[in-house]
């Protein structure tokens, strides 16, 4: 895979406290999530990928151009920050026409795309209103409107469902899909595992400055192999379902939760799938559902980071 | 069979007194203004002020050494400019990053009046140009008399006459720090308006005065109006005008009237978010 | 490879608006014609018109070029940095493709033309007034001088106060202290200390176009090529030296969560 934007060993301290501390991750093509907790070092990593802060160590390269460094490549890269604060006085239009203009696009270029961008999210009928009378969903917005609008290779997007209401955040995830789809790179951090879910499968995990993990959410899950896999089970049986499971030797532990209800902890998920039919069509036990309970990012995080 | 919910009984609540809330603001202010840039003034104030009184009184004594010879660094500009320095650097941001964090909501939120958050604002000012404004003048008292450069009871009313022109000073430019501060969410504006209103007074009395002749003109200037008092209180010869009560109550007044406007400032500010 | 000239002009343009908007501009405005104000004082006191033409210049002497431009072009200069840096809006030139020089470069050239435009009205309208209220036209190269200083301190001045507020967050005292402390202690001191200061360039140039006089009296005039030269030169040293430290300043608020 080429890495669309690397961190060798990025080291960034702050005083006695390190915001990154030797973060080594690869992000590839399409959408990469970056999760970790609040203070984890995603605003920093962000920060030096926007060229606004020096690795003290260590070496951070986008589309192969180091970050801190000449700026010409950065027409190819759109940046959404964290933080709201944006020109107060400025209209909405204003504010992503003169960015435009700053990238070097003529008057009559700018003003066209900031009215393409304005348009994607949904925000034309507020295009002449003053910045400071946004709400703070719409700063969301309008941030990335700028971020877009000069149709970016890589777009850096730092928490960018911040604020935003329910039907906006859906928007804005079948955007970023969209985005991606269409060849664009996304790197989307959240602390909101869920939004990432939806979005990708491909993620990098930080927490206190280093990596934690990367790649599919999936392959990491079955490399936590410490942790037997939670699988939740509805059945017209539990306990003769349980009976038939408990002989099984990658079967750790057997829970019944609720009425029809069966969480069965299984060491080797595969095999626990695959020969469940049998035991099914042996017994003759109705099984109406089946769903792995942790074969997700959420349980990936809290297992890998000890949060849970 | 039945249950009962336990009955949970809320601790009341011991509190402080004013004073005490009062007391955690005025600390927190001294604490907050304590940078580098506030020692360096601090420091500059009390070598240039302390070393001119000991050469004046003690290194190159003229006779007798009176009361008089304790006035020499407050008949020129330099003490008066000492204490513009430290009011901008201390006292811009005093209010104003309180506007700008939006931490005023935090203090007013709790259970203190405004004039309790004014009060430790203020007394929290009032140390730091308190101490530029009498500290030199205390500290070479003291050090003339143990030098035996003048006797103690010489010494002893310096102190006073320090101590005095000092409050009158600092009670002006404090109350001209917090004015300007709660105007404005940024301490750099506030902190150029400091020295850009008070020089930009001084050198326009001067121009009308000096045009017009008019006795009463230079009651507008803060820096004749401490030159007098000083003059007044150390018993120097050399006043400028006749009237040292009159240029002590401008100059009172003004600190007040200032501070009230701050007040009246607060009690309006609106602190909006997003 | 694409001009950097309309990025740099749309960062001076922003810069110009940026500095000209808001309450803030208002006080600048009223600051700044506070000389007017005292003028209008004394035709108010029935000053005699020659008293009020020679007032005129000495205002413009020792309130307006060491007290109104300083604190005009402190505000406005060091703001362009320092305001965004605290803001965290400078983030949003930062990512972009323009050369962080050219960012450096714009708002240089928008904040001295936002404060001439603020201040060389400022520093003819007490000229002006006195000349209405009965005094008679200035001598031979009052107007040109008034501007020339009132530019040039602008163009030397805004570098440095832009400099400071791009190193430090301790600009305001820094400006102050050079600003008020160093233009006008060394520009007394004799030999040739006070050709450390700005102010001594600005004054000599006066001297060299005015021939009769409050602004003709400077003692120790240097040629006018200097008089310009030396500004000018200050300026772009400052101006040099902020090109190249923004290559190196990390562009975020002191207080940076990870």
């Amino acid at each position: 895979m080429t890495a669309v934007v690397e961190a060798l060993g990025a080291t960034k301290r702050y005083g006695e406290v390190l915001g990154l501390n030797g973060f080594t991750a690869q992000f590839g093509p399409g959408i990469t999530g970056l999760v970790g907790p609040n203070g984890a070092g995603k605003s920093t990593f962000f920060r030096l990928l926007a060229g606004q802060l020096r690795p003290d160590a260590g070496t951070v390269t986008m589309l192969g151009h180091p970050a801190w460094g000449p700026s010409a490549f950065r027409r190819r890269v759109g940046y959404c920050p964290e933080h709201s604060a944006v020109f107060d006085w400025m209209t909405g239009e204003d504010f992503v026409t003169t960015l435009l203009r700053v990238d070097g696009y003529s008057r009559a270029e700018a003003r066209e795309r900031t009215q393409r961008a304005l348009a994607t999210v949904d925000l034309v009928d507020a295009r002449h209103r003053r910045l400071r009378a946004y709400s703070k969903g719409m700063r969301q917005r309008i941030k990335i409107a700028q971020a877009i609008a000069h149709d970016p290779e890589l777009l850096l997007l730092d928490e960018p469902l911040n604020g935003v209401d329910p039907v906006g955040r859906s928007r804005l995830l079948t955007l970023f899909g969209d985005l991606a789809r269409s060849g664009h790179h996304l790197i989307v951090s959240s602390h909101v595992l869920y939004e990432i879910e939806r979005l990708t499968s491909e993620i990098v995990m930080i927490t206190n400055g280093r990596a934690l993990a990367q790649g599919n959410v999936h392959q990491i899950r079955e490399l936590i192999s410490n942790r037997p896999h939670t699988i939740e089970l509805t059945t017209s049986d539990p306990r003769a379902l349980a009976r038939a499971l408990s002989e099984w030797e990658h079967v750790t532990a057997i829970e019944f939760p609720g009425p029809g209800r069966l969480t069965v902890l299984s060491r080797t998920p595969a095999e626990f799938y695959q020969r469940l039919p049998e035991v099914v069509v042996k017994s003759g036990i109705d099984v109406t559902g089946v769903r792995g309970a942790d074969d997700n990012l959420d349980a990936v995080f809290r297992y890998l980071s000890g949060f849970g | 069979m039945s249950i009962a919910p336990p009955r949970y009984a809320a601790e009341s609540i011991v509190r402080v007194g004013r004073g005490s809330r009062i007391a955690a603001i005025f600390e927190r202010e001294v604490g907050a203004r304590a940078g580098v840039g506030t020692w360096l003034v601090v420091a500059f104030a009390f070598l240039s002020n302390i070393l001119v009184l000991l050469i004046r009184i003690v290194i190159f004594p003229s006779e007798p050494v009176g009361l008089s010879a304790f006035s020499t660094p407050y008949g020129g500009t330099l003490w008066p400019l000492e204490i513009l320095l430290v009011t901008a650097a201390t006292g811009a941001g005093s209010i104003a990053e309180d506007l700008a964090s939006r931490s005023i909501t935090l203090y007013l939120s709790r259970p203190i009046h405004l004039v309790d958050y004014l009060g430790g604002k203020a007394a929290g000012l009032a140390f730091w140009i308190g101490l530029v404004a009498m500290g030199p003048g205390v500290v070479a008292a003291i050090m003339a008399a143990a030098l035996g450069g003048v006797s103690a009871s010489i010494a002893l009313s310096a102190i006073l006459a320090c101590v005095g022109l000092g409050l009158l000073a600092t009670a002006f430019f404090t109350g001209l720090a917090l004015a300007l501060s709660a105007w404005t969410a940024r301490a750099l504006y506030a902190g150029v308006a400091i020295f850009g209103l008070i020089l930009g007074l001084e050198i326009s009395v001067l121009a009308i005065w000096g045009t017009t002749g008019n006795a009463q003109i230079p009651y507008l200037s803060v820096f004749v109006d401490l030159q007098n008092v000083a003059y007044y209180v150390f018993q120097s010869p050399g006043i400028t005008s006749t009237y040292p009560g009159l240029s002590a109550v401008y100059v009172g007044a003004a600190g007040a009237f200032l501070i009230l406007l701050t007040w009246l400032r607060l009690e309006r500010v609106e602190v909006v978010g997003e | 490879m694409m001009s950097v000239v309309p990025p740099v002009w749309t960062v001076t343009v922003l810069s110009f608006r940026t500095s000209l908007r808001g309450i803030r501009t208002l006080a600048l405005a009223a600051f700044a014609a506070v000389p007017t104000l005292i003028l209008l004082a004394l035709v108010a006191a029935r000053s005699a018109p020659g008293v009020l033409g020679n007032e005129a210049q000495t205002l413009f002497l020792i309130l307006t070029l060491p007290v109104v431009v300083i604190v005009v072009m402190l505000i406005l200069a060091v703001a362009q940095f320092r305001n965004e840096i605290d803001d965290d809006t400078l983030t949003y030139l930062a990512s972009r493709s323009i050369p962080r020089g050219g960012i450096v470069v714009g708002k240089y050239l928008g904040s001295v033309a936002a404060a001439s435009l603020l201040l060389v009205p400022a520093a003819l309208a007490p000229v002006a007034l006195a000349v209405a209220a009965g005094a008679a036209a200035p001598p031979a190269g009052v107007v040109g001088a008034l501007v020339a200083m009132t530019v040039l301190a602008c163009v030397a001045y805004g570098a440095l106060f832009l400099l400071l507020g791009l190193l430090t967050s301790w600009a305001l005292l820094y400006g102050l202290l050079l600003g008020f402390l160093w233009e006008e202690l060394l520009r007394r001191l004799p030999g040739s200390v006070p050709h450390l200061t700005i102010a001594f360039y600005l004054r000599s140039l006066a001297a060299d176009l005015v021939t009769a006089g409050p602004l003709s009296g400077f003692p120790t005039a240097v040629p006018t090529f200097d008089a310009v030269a030396g500004p000018v030169l200050a300026a772009v040293v400052f101006l040099a030296v902020a090109v190249a430290a923004i290559r190196y300043v990390e562009l975020v608020p002191e207080r940076t969560s990870a």
